[in-house]
């Protein structure tokens, strides 16, 4: 492949619309082209930038689609169901919402992980800023603690978790994280725009995305009204999940016997109600899980995918759960820097960049972290695996580069001496950007050879040492 | 999330369910397409606040209309017909002297919070506006091509399939549009430091 076959290549390349054989021919042109590796860093800048500058416009259309979408809906029924309607008629396969509910089958999902502590939560937010719709009772709704089947870890918004004894039916928003509590038959919902964690008495972690809703039966039987959860059970207990479209009938094999039987370790799954109300989805995150309705049962390996309807359940393949995920990014923020799940994350989507037909989204899913991709990012690139993958580490470097808060200054200094001219000259634009100081050597000159910066390398471990006092350290934080 | 990923439903399903009557089924195609509807108006009158108003009108129009769409797996394409005789409407009666009413009371930027401090978001949401400003100025097909990938996070061949040509010419639209403006960036930023 010549420069002029790659060259026009390049833009699909960074767009992820590439083949990855075509992908190889690239790389391996690009490996040995200086001018090629260039422009392709150019078009991976632009790319970024234009990615950026068009985040505000696409929310800006997220909110014309939610404003167009719900009053559209809702006169659907009245203005389009007329005599005079359509040459274009098909009979719909959907139930109506209220069949829905009479269709008897079971969902029962079974987690496994071998749990090793509970999260420690961190107190987010003192007190409701608005106060809640319904009356709140003089005394307020108290659970023994030796009651209380599940805490709460973290949430995006303390008094956007409301709690429901069922008993006098009243919603109450959380006041503080530390003193949720929820008895047996609780119902715990999250408003629109909040997110929580919840750990029962078994040790299953459920998270809860906004806009929904959860009954817990018991430590181990959740049921899901509306909305999504993902959910991990220890191996001592599994945990079932019902949805909201179950029939009230649990067939049991025979009497006594458990609704399911326990098969899988190590597992993980995220569950889904569609806002129509009549079918759920079910994708198995890591392990295995195992799902049974209309009296059939399917084992899902870890990233496959089953969609329930009233009709019937089926097997929809591999499903990208590492960006299904995205919405627990919030929640894993708040348990800190450190936490090695959000590390864990960072790794995973690190290791698709560069790998699939769309790197941008995964770029995307790590800059939307912020400052917290940071530390996992700066230990990848510091360690020995990084060198197996240069491009990925360029990639990795170049989000350091855009987003380190003054707290890794250290950690940049360092990297200033790494073999790798891409990492030496990010480190030196990002210690520019946060000190604008260049101890003489501009960003591009960290590519020369090293008499052109070991000095300067020199000099800003002399500079760190006399200023790190200066600067602000990592904040502390609590590790799950 | 690019390309159609999850779409239990397609679009044409939903067509006939919206058709049909079932609530929210016309609400889902309109999630679906706005984000690319946008990028077409905004590809069309290079404004983006003006943009969103006319992907309302245009979504209400089609919903107005859907009655009259003969084959349903044409709706996208349909629809960007719609939004091009609404942009043009909008363009000949010069309301560009008017307001969109969505810029009014909101905050039509939003900066990313990966940069330290006012001054740096600041200068962050600066290179932004002055990025899109390029963008609104390329050619039209380029133009086009570009929002539409950005906008409405598209794969080459759903863009191909919406504009009625073919992968590589989308292709060569986005390589151009990219060329052209590192080749106008570049001129900028040489003549900001110039100063």
């Amino acid at each position: 492949m010549n420069c002029e076959e790659t060259r026009a290549r390049l833009g699909a390349w960074v767009d992820g619309q590439l083949e990855p054989a075509e992908v190889a021919a690239l790389e391996s042109h690009v490996s040995m082209c200086a001018e090629c590796r260039a422009e392709l860093k150019s078009l991976r800048a632009l790319h970024a930038d234009l990615v950026r500058a068009f985040e505000a416009p696409r929310a800006a259309a997220a909110q014309v689609a939610l404003a167009a979408g719900h009053p559209l809906g809702k006169q659907a029924a009245t203005r389009l169901n007329s005599p005079k309607s359509s040459a274009i008629r098909r009979s719909s396969s959907f139930f109506p919402l209220a069949l829905a509910m009479a269709i008897g089958f079971l969902l029962a999902v079974l987690i496994f992980r071998p749990w090793k502590s509970p999260a420690v939560g961190l107190n987010v937010v003192d007190r409701p800023t608005t106060p809640p719709i319904e009356h709140v009772p003089e005394t307020p709704i108290r659970t023994p603690s030796d009651l209380s089947i599940a805490r709460l870890v973290v949430a995006t918004k303390a008094d956007g978790v409301e709690v429901n004894d069922r008993a006098r039916k009243i919603w109450q928003p959380v006041a503080e994280i530390s003193k949720f509590q929820c008895p047996v038959e609780g119902c715990v919902r999250t408003s629109s725009g909040s997110r929580c964690e919840i750990v029962t008495s078994e040790g299953c972690v459920v998270r809860m995305n906004s806009g929904t809703e959860i009954v817990v039966h018991t430590p181990a039987r959740i049921e899901l009204r509306r909305g999504e959860i993902w959910c991990r059970s220890t191996a001592a207990a599994p945990l079932e999940v019902i949805p909201a479209l179950s029939s009230a009938v649990v067939k049991r094999a025979s009497p006594g016997a458990p609704v399911m039987t326990c098969t899988a370790s190590d597992a993980a799954c995220m569950l889904r109600i569609a806002k129509t109300g009549n079918e759920v989805s079910v994708t198995a995150e890591t392990g295995k899980v195992d799902v049974k309705a209309h009296d059939k049962s399917l084992e899902l390996a870890a990233r496959q995918s089953a969609t329930i309807t009233g009709e019937q359940m089926r097997l929809d393949g591999s499903s990208n759960a590492l960006l299904d995920t995205s919405w627990m990014q919030p929640l894993l923020i708040r348990k800190g820097h450190a936490n090695s799940e959000l590390a864990d994350r960072v790794n995973d989507l690190l290791a698709r960049v560069g790998e699939t037909k769309q790197p941008e989204l995964y770029e995307r899913e790590i800059r939307s972290l912020g400052e917290y991709s940071v530390l996992p990012l700066l230990r990848y690139v510091e360690s020995p695996r990084s060198d197996s993958n240069p491009w990925r580490r360029t990639a990795a470097m170049q989000i350091i580069s855009d987003l380190a808060p003054a707290w890794a200054i250290g950690d940049l200094v360092g990297l200033l001496k790494h073999p790798d001219a891409d990492v030496r000259s990010l480190a030196a634009a990002a210690l520019n950007r946060l000190t604008q100081l260049t101890q003489g050597v501009t960003p591009e000159k960290w590519r020369g050879p090293p008499a052109d910066w070991q000095p300067a390398a020199i000099a800003w471990q002399t500079w760190w040492t006399k200023n790190a006092d200066r600067f602000p350290q990592l904040p502390e934080t609590q590790q799950p | 999330m690019r390309g159609t990923r999850d779409q239990t439903t397609s679009d044409a399903e939903l067509v006939g369910q919206a058709v049909n009557g079932k609530p929210d089924a016309y609400g889902e195609l309109a999630r679906r397409w706005a984000p690319r509807v946008m990028a077409v108006c905004h590809a069309r009158v290079r404004c983006q606040a003006s943009a969103a108003d006319l992907t309302q009108e245009t979504l209400l129009r089609g919903f107005r209309d859907l009655s009259s769409l003969k084959s349903a797996e044409k709706f996208g394409a349909w629809l960007r017909g719609i939004a091009d005789r609404v942009c043009l409407d909008w363009l000949r009666s010069k309301q560009r002297t008017q307001v969109p009413f969505t810029r009014l009371g909101s905050d039509p930027q939003t900066i990313l919070a990966t940069a330290e401090g006012v001054g740096a978001a600041l200068e962050q949401a600066d290179e932004f506006q002055k990025l899109m400003a390029e963008v609104e100025a390329l050619p039209e097909s380029q133009r086009e091509a570009l929002m539409l990938f950005y906008y409405g996070e598209m794969t080459y061949q759903e863009m191909a399939e919406l504009l009625g040509v073919s992968t590589a010419t989308i292709n060569a639209r986005l390589t151009e549009a990219r060329a052209l403006l590192r080749k106008r960036l570049g001129k900028s930023q040489r003549a900001t430091h110039e100063l």
